[in-house]
Formats: C-alpha cells, structure tokens, sequence
C-alpha cells in the first residue's frame, strides 16, 4: 500500500472531521437537535407525573442520546414544577458527568424528597461523596427516613457504584412494546437478571424444571 | 424465605424475589435504635432490577418513579406465577402498598394445582376436550382461542366434573375466553359452587369485555358460597368501571343484602368515586338498617374532592338521627371526612354526646376531637362525658379536650375537669387525661391550677400515667417549680419512658444547677439514650454553672450513640470550652 504524503494528510483531517463530533458528546457540548429532543421530553412532566410508561420511554430515550443530554437536564433541575425537577434529577444518574456536580450539589436542597434522592444518586455516579456539612445534615435530618436517608449513607460509606455506560446501555436496548406484556394464559415474558453476588438468574432457565413465583416486592424479601 | 424451603421444595417451586433498589441501597434499621447496618447477606434468590426493564414488562413499574408520599422507591408489590412450562398462570396483588405475605403464596399454588386437577379430568371425555385441554396447557398464541368451542360445550355438561374442567380451562385462557362471555354468565347459576366460582374469575380475567355479565355477576355479592362472594369483589374489579356502574345501580336492587353488598363494594372503584357519593347519600336512607350502615361506612372512603363532600353535611346530620344504634356510630364515624365543612356538624355532635349508646357517644367524642379548636363550643359537653359511665367514652371525652384545647371562657372548668379526671378509676382514662395536659400546658395560663394535681399523678401506679404527668408538668415550664422535688425523685424510676420524660420535664421547668446538676450528671450514665442525651443537653443549658458535669461529660463523649455523643459535645463547648478543647473537640 502507498500512500502520497498528501493523501495522509487528507485522511488524517477526515478523521479529525469525524473525531470532533464525537469528542463534542464526550464533553456533552449538545446539538441545537439534542437539545430540542430533551427539552421536549422534559416538557412531558411539567403538569405533573406523566405516568410509568411515558417516564420509562423518556429514559430510554435520554439513555440513547446519552451525556450530551446532560446541560439541558440541568438546567431542567431548576424548572418551577417539581416533576419536571425529579425526572431532570433522574435521568441524571444515567447521563451526567463531573460538569452537572454543581447543580446537584444545589438540588440536595430541594423541597421535592425525589429531587434529593436522584440527585444523590447521580452525585455518586463518578466517586464517593464528601462528608460536607449539607450531607451529613441530610443524612441525619431528612424527613425521608428510609429512603434519602439510606441513599446519603451509601453515598457517603460504599465504595460501590452501578457502571453509568452500562445502565445507559440496558436502557438504550429495552424495547418499549414489551412493556406491560405480561399475560395469564400466555407465556411469560423472559428476563435476565442478577443477584446480590453478580449471579445471573434467567427466567428461561426454569423452563421444564419448576414452577416459579416471581416476587416484586416493597422491603421484605 | 426464611424456613420456608421446604414449603417451596415439596410443591417443585423456584421462588425468585424482585428488588428494585441498588443493591447497595439496603440498609435497615437495626431494631428500634438509629443505628444502621448494611445488609450484606442478601440469598440468591433475590435479584435486582433497578433500571425498572423488568418490572415494566410486567406491568408493575411504580419504581420507575421515587413516590414522595409512600417515602418509597420500589416495584408495585404483586407476585406472577409461572408454570413449569413457562406460562403465565396467577398475578395477584395487594392492590395497595403492601407486600403479599409469603404464606399467603402457598394456597394459591395449592389452588392453581387444584385447577390443573379439574382441567386434566376433561382430557378423558373424548378426542375434542383432550385437544381443547392440550391448548390449554401449552398455548400456541392465536391457536389457543380454538379450544373455547369444546370448553362452551362442557360448561352445560350434566357431569359437574366437567363443567367445574371447563370453568377452570376458560379461567386458564385469561383475556382469550372473551367469546365465552356469554356462557360463562349463564354458568354463573349452575348449582355447584366450584363451577360458579370459576366462572365468576374467568369473567373478572377477561376485563372489560365482560361488561355484559355485570348484572349477572353482582349478585354474587351476596352467594351462599363465601369464596364466591370473594371473587365476584375481585371480578367485578377487574371489569372495571363498567362494574362499578352495575354496582351503582344495585343500590337499587330489590333485595337488601345485594343493596348492602354493593354499597360495601363501591369504594374500590376509584374511577367512580365522586358520583358514588350521592348514591351512597341515597343508600344512607335506606329502609334496611344493614344498607344504611354499609352507605355511611363506604361513604367515607370515598377519596373525592371537597366540593364533593359538603353536600353530605345534612344527610350525615340526619344520619346521628337514625334508629340503629350502628348506624349512628357509623354516621359519627363519617364526620371526620366532611374535612372542614365537619364544623358544620358541631352542634348535632354536642347532642349526640347524650345518645343513649356508649357505641354512639364515643365516636362522637372521637369526631369532635377530629374537628379541634373548631369544636370548642362542645366543651361544656365534654366535660359532662367525662363522666360518663363507660370507660372508653371518658377517655374518647378526654382527648378531645386535649385535641380542641384551652378556649377563653372554658379554660377552668377544662383544666379542673380533666385534673379530676386524673383520679379516674381506669387507667385509659388517666392517660388520656394526663396526655390533654400535656397538650394544652402552657406557662402562664389557666393549666398552672394542674400542678398539684400532676404531682400526685406522679405517683400514679401506672408508668404510663407517670410519664405523661411529667411531660405535662415540663409543659408547664418554669409555673411547674413545685414539682422539681417529685420529678428529681423520680429522675432514678425503673421505667425508661418516665425517666425520659422526667429528664426532659426538668430541664423545661428549670430548676437551679446546684440541685439538678447532680442528677443530670447521674443521668449521663443512664441505659437508655434518649436519657443520656436528654440529660447532656439539660447541662448545656446551664452553661457554665454546670461545672462540675465536665468530667462526667468528657467521659459521655465516648457514648456508644452518635446522638448522645453530640449533644455532649454541643453541652461541652457552652460550659466549658477550654475543656472541649482539650478533648479534641474543633
């Protein structure tokens, strides 16, 4: 293979022509289309909660669009309607990145105990959290006992985080027509899941063997 | 799971456990204390799903949202049983916040088994029910819709093994046995009641497409058959709102037991809460005593809005007015719902308080407490109740007062009816007493005259009793001074909660540091937290005249407890910061 010493540099400027948008999504630097689609999806909760099944195709679809989602959503966490705060602060711990810590920081103050929870959650996403005079306060004081609570003293004592990357590619790949498709008389839908220890647990794998009951529960297992 | 392998082991059953937290996220409350562990031994057959993929497959994705009011972040709690060949046979759910208790898991599989039973007994009569029965097991999408018309056949079979098989086969096809809609209603008068009952679900399962079997099917309401009954509750929910329609209209039904059933019936349907209301106004002047009660008690779970409700004011007036002593209470009971507009009903309260039912009088009681500041005129009532011959109207009579609280030109005769009423005979009645004072003392007002009688409440033999009188005397403030001898007697009693509340009541009244010191230093060594603390932070109050308590607190600061070591620290710094300095204290 022989290349001219112009055609390299021809080819290295193409790439670099590519490399730059993608670079740009890294740095989540939004297209004036990206930012239309999220404020769009946003807009779904400012006359309150939407429902289960339009929040869960929101998240898939800020799952595709991925990091450069991340400005508008935090400029969404100051939005006068509090589910507009939630759903920003929860799309967050799938798609923010150092730059949105600030405005998380700021959220922990919100009235909404779901905005705190999710911006908790997000916070941590990239490392453990300072043991600030604001997280301590929380952890000791916020009215939602089980569940900020729990969310802060997580934050603050495990080490243990979710991949960001890999809980935005579970979501990018749901298929939204499955959702609620579960039928009596029908065969049921099959899934993937994992315990505690990292073990995968295929519903299929029972097929033939047992009978299983299947379990969504509140606390008590 | 906890012991119950076995139980899972012999029916050949996996069960499988979904969360919808992190797994990082569990962490639970070590008993009563504040201190938190991390669970960290969480078996196998728990598995998570925080991103909600899964629980939105099945339809039940409360968790894809954090519900600020439940304080909770969780899955809607239903479980799904899935047979051995993959096949969606059972969904149940609590319907509200609440897990399904696992023992309730063990008759549904017995039940589910049983079902089978009856349905493979069909495989004998001949080549077309054996082919219906295969689809049935193992359905093959669209296919499995071929199976109704030899099931159909069956429900009219003289053999009620048979039609009990087909019921059951038709309750297996879920949504797919719609075209037997018809069928299955008119099975819903065969004489057997398993046939009846598996009918009444099959219909519940097809939904809102057996809206033609609602009149039908309402008066399962009332079946001989109590697991009928049941499910007919749970199918008719399951048609949806067009049931709750049918149920509206079943008000008016000739017989009065269907009337009562469906008056019980009607708040489950929450799309027809609001135009339940006057229809449950209506059943509340039934002629049937038993409609009346079903109306009142139903009507005051209805979730509706305000404008809704004021309507109901005089019909509930009436209703305090009706003959049957059940259906009073029922009315008095229903008070609490009218929200603001209750005030309206005061008057009629007052009355009430004289009903000739001890049934009666306390909820009436109860209601007027509900109302508060607004009910104030009831005093004078009230204060008459506390001497009503039954216990628990007195105690009802006695925390209304606490709960409406001192007004003006009453003041007195409150204060001097509840300090009597803390000689009560019985003890309920003392502690309600006790529990009013504590809410209405205030430094400065006409409760002063309840000192005395709260210190010899002090010696009250109940614990209960004690604590209250001490929280009632700490209430007080500084107008409490003469009781500082019997509560720093008390500052050593056996029982937690009164040392709690005789630490707290001292360091409200104030008594001086050369006598309180001491005891509060005691304190700090007490077994119980809320003590320890109660007493560090009393000495920080004193600031520096509680001297000789540093040692003793520098000592707290290596408290087990995270709060006890706080508020030592906070008491440190104000009595002496030098030596909170020297104890590594910034």
């Amino acid at each position: 293979m022989f290349l001219s010493p112009g055609r390299t540099i021809s080819t290295l400027s193409l790439l670099l022509l590519f490399a730059a948008p993608l670079s740009a999504q890294d740095k989540s630097v939004s297209t004036a289309d990206t930012r239309k689609s999220v404020r769009a999806i946003l807009a779904k909760f400012d006359k309150g909660d939407p429902g289960w099944k339009v929040r869960m195709g929101s998240l898939v679809s800020l799952a595709k669009i991925g990091p450069a989602a991340g400005p508008i959503l935090v400029e969404g966490l100051k939005h006068e309607s509090p589910e507009t705060r939630e759903f920003a602060a929860q799309a967050l711990v799938l798609v923010s990145d150092s730059s949105a810590q600030p405005a998380l920081e700021q959220a922990l103050a919100d009235p909404k105990p779901g905005v705190r929870l999710y911006a908790i959650l997000a916070l941590r996403m990239h490392g453990p959290l300072q043991r600030t005079e604001e997280h301590e306060r929380i952890l000791k004081e916020d009215p939602a006992f089980f569940a900020v609570r729990t969310m802060m003293a997580a934050a603050l004592e495990r080490a243990d985080r979710p991949n960001q990357a890999e809980m935005r590619k579970t979501l990018a790949s749901y298929d939204l027509s499955t959702m609620d498709s579960a039928r009596i008389g029908e065969l049921a839908p099959d899934f993937t899941l994992t315990d505690f220890t990292g073990r995968a647990h295929r519903l299929s794998e029972f097929r033939g063997k047992k009978t299983v009951v299947l379990r969504f529960i509140l606390f008590d297992y | 799971m906890r012991g119950r392998e076995k139980e899972y082991d012999r029916r050949s059953v996996q069960p499988l456990v979904v969360m919808a937290q992190q797994p990082f996220q569990l962490k639970r409350p070590k008993e009563c204390d504040k201190e938190w562990s991390w669970v960290e031994d969480i078996p196998p057959h728990v598995v998570f799903d925080p991103l909600s993929t899964v629980s939105a497959t099945y339809g039940v994705a409360y968790q894809t949202k954090f519900r600020d009011n439940e304080n909770v972040w969780s899955s809607r709690p239903t479980i799904f049983v899935i047979d051995q060949s993959g096949v969606l046979r059972h969904v149940a759910s609590t319907g509200r916040n609440q897990d399904i208790r696992e023992e309730g898991i063990f008759p549904i599989l017995d039940e589910l088994d049983a079902q089978r039973k009856s349905i493979t007994a069909l495989e004998g009569k001949d080549a077309e029910r054996r082919e219906a029965v295969g689809l049935v097991l193992a359905p093959r999408g669209p296919r499995t819709g071929e199976a109704i018309p030899a099931l159909v056949k069956s429900l009219t079979d003289e053999d009620t093994r048979l039609r009990s098989g087909a019921a059951a086969a038709l309750l297996w096809l879920g949504s797919r046995a719609e075209e037997a809609v018809p069928a299955l209603t008119v099975a819903l008068e065969d004489n057997d009641a398993r046939v009846r009952r598996f009918a009444t679900m099959a219909l519940g399962r097809v939904g809102a497409s057996a809206k033609t079997a609602v009149p039908r099917l309402v008066r399962g309401l009332t079946d001989e058959d109590q697991r009928v009954r049941m499910e007919t509750l749970a199918a008719l929910e399951g048609i949806g709102p067009d049931a709750g329609a049918g149920l509206q209209q079943a008000l008016k039904d000739k017989d009065a037991r269907i009337r009562a059933a469906a008056a019980q019936a009607l708040p489950r349907f929450r799309g027809q809460v609001e135009s339940s209301v006057p229809v449950l106004m209506e059943g509340m002047k039934d002629a049937d005593a038993g409609v009346r009660l079903a109306a009142a008690n139903a009507l005051r779970q209805l979730p509706v809005r305000q404008e809704t409700r004021k309507p109901a004011v005089p019909v509930i007036i009436a209703t305090l007015e009706d003959k049957d002593a059940r259906v009073r209470a029922a009315a008095a009971n229903a008070v609490h719902w009218l929200g603001p507009d209750a005030r309206e009903v005061v008057p009629s309260l007052i009355e009430a308080l004289r009903d000739q039912a001890a049934e009666v009088r306390s909820p009436v009681a109860n209601a007027l407490a509900d109302i508060g500041k607004e009910a104030g005129s009831a005093i004078p009532a009230l204060i008459e109740t506390l001497g009503d011959k039954e216990v628990y109207v007195r105690a009802s009579a006695a925390w209304a007062l606490g709960l409406i609280g001192l007004v003006g030109e009453h003041s007195k005769a409150e204060i001097r009816a509840l300090v009597t009423a803390l000689k009560d005979p019985d003890v309920q009645v003392r502690r309600a007493s006790a529990s009013s004072l504590t809410r209405i003392g205030r430094p400065g007002t006409d409760a002063m005259a309840a000192v005395q009688p709260l210190i010899e409440a002090m010696k009250d033999h109940d614990g209960g009793v004690r604590a209250l009188a001490a929280s009632a005397l700490g209430a007080l403030g500084s107008d409490a001074k003469p009781a500082i001898p019997v509560l720093l007697g008390a500052v050593k009693e056996g029982d937690d909660n009164v040392r709690r509340a005789v630490i707290k009541a001292l360091a409200a009244v104030g008594p001086d540091a050369e006598v309180a010191v001491p005891a509060f230093i005691e304190a700090l060594k007490d077994r119980h937290h809320d003590v320890r603390r109660s007493a560090a932070k009393a000495l920080g109050q004193f600031g520096t005249a509680a001297k000789n308590a540093v040692p003793a607190l520098v000592e707290a600061l290596k408290d087990e407890n995270g709060e006890v070591r706080q508020e030592t620290a906070l008491a440190l710094k104000k009595i002496d910061p030098e030596a909170a300095k020297k104890a590594g204290l910034k």
